[in-house]
């Protein structure tokens, strides 16, 4: 309970204390809000009954006419100013989110140490956090109208629990004894929705996933050629019919609330009418008061249940709030008065101890010891899930090592600034992307200055300078069509280059290259292996393949099994020692050595599992 | 009004053709929600006028006779008839958020079953591309199109009955006056000129309700008209940039922090921001407008009613009632304006879900006509020829040819490679054969018949391909396999083994029935990309059609996996006619002949040894760049070949 309220608090806390720093006057709006909606509210119950009385009392046309006017002006003012106030609020929370909200999720996802960003738990905050800024109608955007709803609620019950108790505080009993049950059928009836929870979740994903998952355009070949048209429509179907059973259930209950709601209505106005009718005819009340009393007991009834309403409507923003504040709170990256990246000299070498890490638990890397040369040049092959990206996630810091420690020219890593060390590395990895921005800004990369000459050699050197010269609008071509209206689309090799060229520019010491060449065709990937001791010229580097013919250009190749370095040397070398390597190097090229004397299918399939064999 | 009519180009009569048309098309969305949600508003709108005429009989009876009787039935039929219309619109509420919550999802589906019904090769144009996202956004960001067209009609329902029940208490305050000025109570110009002055009031509350609205709505149309592009920045960095582990590594390294900020921020949110806060101070002043008139309207109503009421002429009740019937005729009618401003504007997503949904379909049977029996008998032999007559090809509205005069004989049973360098035109020439297009010039023979003129789902059935960018869905894996519900579990199972899963499916607790990926089943399980590949070649494998053509198949494996992959397809390769691409030449030499394309262009073919000895052509020099790397020198390689030959 504590804890709860804490976390209540403490929410209040983190948002107003945002939305200061966003616009001073943005903290006293709920307040001004509220007070002026109740203002409005109690002159829209007593003007009926001062006209009445006036009417009632006959009085002089003067008079009557005075009273309208004073009253409706009074009332139109207190609406004018009450609507422009929520106006204020609701544009103010949205400003909030797109200019506040917004840039500080996106900041925090670019900020967050890389391990907890990739961990499931902290994938999951960031969708969480994501979804709960997502949208201008829900969401953190509804805290400051919400908070506000719940001040109106709990004013309205005070003021018109008020002028009730002036006629009887037995009638304010009744209504609030009536409004108990509501509340405690209601819980019951969420109850019995709350377990269909589950079911409703799954449904809704599986809908959804058929909804905005497949939607027939990338899929559309092997629709077709599978004609498989047929088994994905009645898929669908049947996710439709489970979600529309699931959320009968869940409409049926709240039907049987509703249904005692109207009840309650009725028992409620049929009431007000019978007492009030017979305070009238006991001449204790006049008709303007007989109005006033049952507007004001419906009134009151209203902001009862709107006081459920809002304080889950509350509930449900403060929960917003929480899976944002979460993740706001997650670790960042380290930064500070550790190490910069000036302590480090060119060349660049590494000294690895003993390092061992798991992800999820399972051990991806060994044990792992070994030395990188200043300059040298590294390659290391392994098959899938040997855990070589993970190798390079550690050598570049994005993930830190359970156990041993990582030395860059003798110092500790875990001893500078991330940002800081990263400053010591360039890379093109595996899955890398463009940006839909300039060409020229997807290879500057960081906003500021950019040197124009450097640009158009790095594309040179990626040995794309013709294709961007070729280009009308050169360097300042947007990428990605379908988001940039202008956009020029690359191809896959060409991205590929371009991703290179912004490895190039950004000059950092040791470069690592992970499969940069998988989507290029074998002249253009021969070409990259040809200029590869220039792009690495004076630099320490990595690079990781499943080509082995791509190696046979570094120092040294590791290969790596299992999260171990099984084995290390030179091409020659490992060639020699007829291990992994050389086996790996006989499979894959035997295709393109004759001596392998394969030239019908049969045989290669008689061959392959003869080798099989022998290998056991 | 003007100014709208101007902006659309649409007649009033046209904007109804297409609201009428929209109305009926939603019928496939949501089948029966439309009846029960314009029901439920006309229930909604009786409902408060209950309460308003019963307290008018009330007060009426109570300032009068007050007869016992008469004001316990008063009292009876207002609640109850209150508990029995919010009863029924309860139950109509429960129908209705049944449908309702999948409005969205629904709309979505629909669209897609219709991309699975257009040619593919207009279904690939990015103008059809951007039309879908241009329909899926105007209903996923801001609610219009079907969505819009589905709330507006439960507003205009609403307010109808709303004035409609105004009107006939309108002309009970008529026949009122009237007896007033009979029974000499009032004089017949006062009552005319009140008469007069209460429907100048109502004209003049609902115009200038209507022209604030108008006035608003033209703002939120331009913030809309906008808001799709800015939302495709948005969408691009929060929904894919960001959270992509990859990327992640990216925006690190290069440190794009700011930049990515700097985009969002200039290319999205502050736009956003900038009309939102347009569009809500435009909201604003419409507020203040509107109230600031009503309150006007009420003034006078009640002035004119108090004065009415102290004459006698109308009951003190009906003081309140004529005021709030007032109050909501002009309520109602501002609304009815603001409405039709709002479906005017959002015909323009009406009009792109048509166009969408108009979209030419793929005939399910092309007709068979002049070769129908020829076709028939040698249809069911597991061999097939095929061959490409002069075939060219540019993309629809291209001016590119990407293939120029192809000709090509596929032999029954023979193993085909295409090869060539990126560009070349090679995955153009599979899509081609898989019939996704029709050649521009040229011709396409399946055993001597065009195969434009085979029925398409014979044509399908003997074609097996896996593409580059093959795609799984996240059901159960023997489902992936046999690309349908219903499977041959023994078949799922050899042909999974085949492509090298035996030992991943082996280990699944859920057999051939898991699930790939948790997007659908909570149990399913991720797939790596070489696993994936691998169901994808299940899936050709379990179609056993007579022609196997694979695009890239080994792209994502590891050499092992390369290798295991090829040892096993060719193994049991046995009658299939087969065509391969690959970046790898070293599965060429597992083919019976090596087709190479240059610039669109057949430059070569021949067996692997025939284009090596062809020094200086294409193939020798695509060879020697991989194989290099591979033998000891590129000179002794290829001089080693030189003396196997």
């Amino acid at each position: 309970m504590k804890q709860y309220i804490n976390s209540l608090t403490g929410n209040f806390r983190y948002l107003f204390y945002e939305l200061r720093l966003f616009r001073k006057d943005s903290v006293f709006l709920p307040v001004l809000g509220s007070a002026f909606h109740l203002l409005q509210s109690l002159i829209a119950i007593w003007m009926p009954k001062l006209i009445l009385d006036l009417i009632e009392r006959k009085a002089d046309a003067y008079i009557l006419l005075r009273g309208i006017a004073v009253s409706t002006i009074l009332l139109s003012a207190a609406a004018s100013v009450n609507a422009l106030v929520h106006n204020r609020i609701d544009s103010c929370s949205q400003i909030f989110l797109f200019t506040r909200l917004k840039a500080k999720w996106e900041e925090k996802m670019m900020e967050l140490d890389y391990g907890i960003f990739a961990s499931p738990a902290g994938k999951r905050s960031a969708e969480k956090a994501r979804n709960a800024v997502s949208s201008p109608n829900y969401g953190v955007v509804t805290y400051l109208p919400r908070i506000t709803g719940l001040m109106e609620s709990m004013g309205g019950f005070l003021a018109f629990g008020t002028v009730i108790c002036r006629l009887q505080p037995f009638v304010l009993i009744l209504l609030i004894l009536m409004f108990g049950t509501q509340l405690w059928y209601g819980t019951i009836s969420e109850r019995h929705k709350a377990l269909l929870q589950e079911e409703r979740a799954q449904a809704n994903r599986k809908l959804n996933y058929m909804a905005y998952h497949t939607k027939g355009i990338r899929e559309g070949k092997d629709i077709r050629i599978y004609s498989m048209t047929g088994w994905l429509r009645g898929i669908a179907g049947k996710a439709v019919s489970a979600r529309d059973r699931v959320e009968e259930k869940a409409a049926r209950q709240d039907y049987k609330k509703m249904i005692l709601n109207g009840f309650f209505i009725f028992l409620r106005n049929g009431c007000a009418y019978a007492y009030l009718i017979l305070e009238y005819f006991q001449g204790s009340l006049t008709l303007g008061d007989f109005t006033l009393y049952f507007a004001a007991i419906t009134g009151l009834g209203n902001f009862l249940s709107s006081l459920v309403g809002s304080w889950s409507g509350f509930l449900e923003a403060d929960h917003y709030v929480t899976d944002f504040r979460k993740f706001m709170e997650l670790q960042k990256e380290k930064d500070g008065k550790q190490y910069s990246a000036d302590r480090v000299t060119e060349p660049v070498s590494f000294r690895w101890e003993n390092v061992s890490f798991s992800w999820q638990e399972i051990p991806v890397l060994k044990n792992i010891s070994l030395t990188i040369k200043p300059g040298e040049k590294l390659a290391i092959v392994g098959e899938n899930g040997a855990g070589k990206t993970t190798f390079v996630k550690l050598l570049c810091g994005l993930l830190r090592p359970a156990k041993g420690r990582i030395l860059v020219n003798g110092m500790d890593t875990a001893d500078f600034a991330d940002e800081e060390y990263r400053k010591l590395f360039s890379a093109v990895f595996q899955k890398s992307g463009v940006l839909p921005v300039s060409i020229r800004d997807n290879i500057t990369l960081h906003a500021g200055e950019s040197r124009e000459e450097a640009v158009w050699s790095c594309l040179r050197l990626a040995n794309l300078e013709e294709r961007v010269r070729s280009l009308p609008e050169g360097l300042d071509t947007c990428l990605v069509k379908r988001i940039a209206e202008h956009g020029t689309e690359l191809s896959g090799g060409e991205v590929q280059r371009l991703l290179l060229a912004r490895a190039l520019y950004k000059d950092a010491p040791v470069l690592i290259l992970d499969e940069p060449t998988a989507a290029l065709d074998p002249v253009a990937e021969s070409r990259i292996y040809q200029s590869y001791s220039r792009l690495t010229e004076g630099k320490t580097s990595v690079f990781i393949s499943h080509r082995l013919a791509s190696t046979r250009f570094c120092d040294r190749i590791l290969v790596m099994e299992n999260g171990e370095i099984a084995e290390s040397g030179t091409h020659e070398e490992l060639l020699g020692k007829n291990g992994k390597y050389a086996e790996m190097f006989r499979v894959q090229g035997r295709y393109y050595r004759n001596d392998s004397g394969l030239s019908e299918p049969g045989n290669a399939a008689e061959k392959g599992a003869a080798e099989k064999e022998t290998e056991f | 009004m003007k100014k709208n009519t101007i902006r659309n180009h649409r007649t009033i009569k046209e904007d109804i053709a297409i609201i009428k048309r929209g109305i009926r098309e939603f019928g496939r969305v949501l089948p029966g929600q439309m009846a029960f949600l314009i029901f439920r508003s006309v229930v909604g709108a009786i409902t408060p006028y209950i309460g308003i005429l019963m307290s008018a009989l009330i007060l009426n009876e109570l300032a009068g006779v007050q007869d016992e009787t008469v004001l316990s039935a008063c009292i009876l039929v207002s609640v109850g008839a209150t508990l029995l219309l919010s009863w029924i619109g309860y139950r109509l509420d429960a129908k209705i958020a049944v449908g309702y919550g999948r409005l969205f999802s629904t709309h979505e589906m629909i669209l897609t079953d219709k991309a699975y019904r257009i040619p593919f090769s207009l279904l690939e144009k990015e103008s059809t591309r951007s039309l879908r996202e241009q329909v899926s956004g105007s209903i996923g960001l801001t609610g219009g199109g079907m969505a819009s067209l589905y709330w507006d009609m439960e507003v205009v329902a609403k307010n109808l009955s709303t004035a409609v029940i105004a009107v006939i208490l309108g002309l009970d305050f008529g026949a009122r006056a009237v007896a007033g000025v009979r029974q000499g109570r009032v004089g017949a110009v006062t009552v005319a000129l009140i008469v007069f002055l209460l429907a100048l009031l109502i004209a003049a509350g609902a115009c200038i309700a209507c022209k604030c609205a108008s006035k608003r709505f033209e703002v939120s149309f331009e913030v809309f008209e906008h808001g799709a592009k800015y939302n495709r920045y948005g969408e691009f960095y929060e929904l894919s940039y960001l959270p992509d582990e990859d990327m992640a590594m990216d925006i690190r390294i290069f440190r794009q922090k700011e930049l990515v900020i700097r985009e969002c921020q200039q290319r999205c949110h502050r736009l956003l921001a900038k009309g939102k806060e347009k569009e809500m101070r435009a909201a604003g002043r419409l507020d203040v407008a509107r109230i600031l008139c009503a309150g006007f309207c009420g003034m006078a109503v009640y002035a004119m009613a108090g004065f009415l009421a102290i004459r006698e002429v109308i009951g003190i009740g009906n003081v309140l009632m004529l005021s709030s019937t007032v109050t909501m005729l002009i309520g109602a009618l501002s609304e009815l304006a603001q409405i039709w401003t709002d479906l005017r504007n959002n015909n323009v997503h009406l009009l792109n879900y048509f166009r969408y949904m108009d979209m030419e379909e793929e005939s399910p049977v092309q007709s068979p006509v002049q070769s129908g029996s020829a076709w028939k008998e040698q249809g069911e032999e597991s061999q097939e020829s095929l061959v490409l007559e002069r075939v060219s090809f540019c993309y629809p509205e291209s001016s590119e040819t990407v293939l120029r005069d192809i000709s090509l004989r596929i032999a029954p049973g023979e193993k085909l490679a295409i090869v060539g360098e990126n560009g070349s035109g090679k995955t153009t020439l599979i899509k081609l054969i898989c019939r996704l297009y029709r050649p521009t010039e040229g011709r396409i023979l399946l055993n001597g018949e065009d195969i434009q003129n085979l029925p398409y789902e014979e044509y399908i059935r003997k074609i097996a391909t896996v593409f580059q960018d093959f795609s799984l869905f996240a059901f159960p894996i023997a489902e992936n396999v046999a690309a349908s519900g219903v499977y041959d579990g023994r078949k799922v199972y050899e042909a999974l083994c085949r492509a090298g899963l035996q030992k991943k499916v082996d280990g699944l607790a859920g057999g051939i029935k898991q699930a790939v990926s948790r997007d659908y089943e909570e149990d399913g399980l991720e797939l790596s990309g070489g696993e994936a590949q691998k169901v994808a070649i299940a899936r050709a494998i379990y179609k056993a059609a007579p022609i196997v053509i694979l695009d890239e198949p080994a792209a994502a494996l590891d050499p092992y996996a390369e290798k295991e992959i090829y040892d096993q397809f060719f193994r049991h390769l046995s009658g299939e006619t087969m065509l391969s691409i690959s970046h790898r030449l070293s599965s060429c030499r597992f083919c019976d002949k090596i087709a190479v394309l240059h610039g669109g262009q057949l430059v070569q073919q021949g067996t692997h040894e025939e284009l090596l000895m062809q020094s200086g052509g294409k193939y020798a020099q695509l060879w020697e760049a991989q194989a290099q790397y591979y033998c000891e020198s590129p000179v002794t390689c290829l001089a080693e070949y030189a003396q196997s030959e």
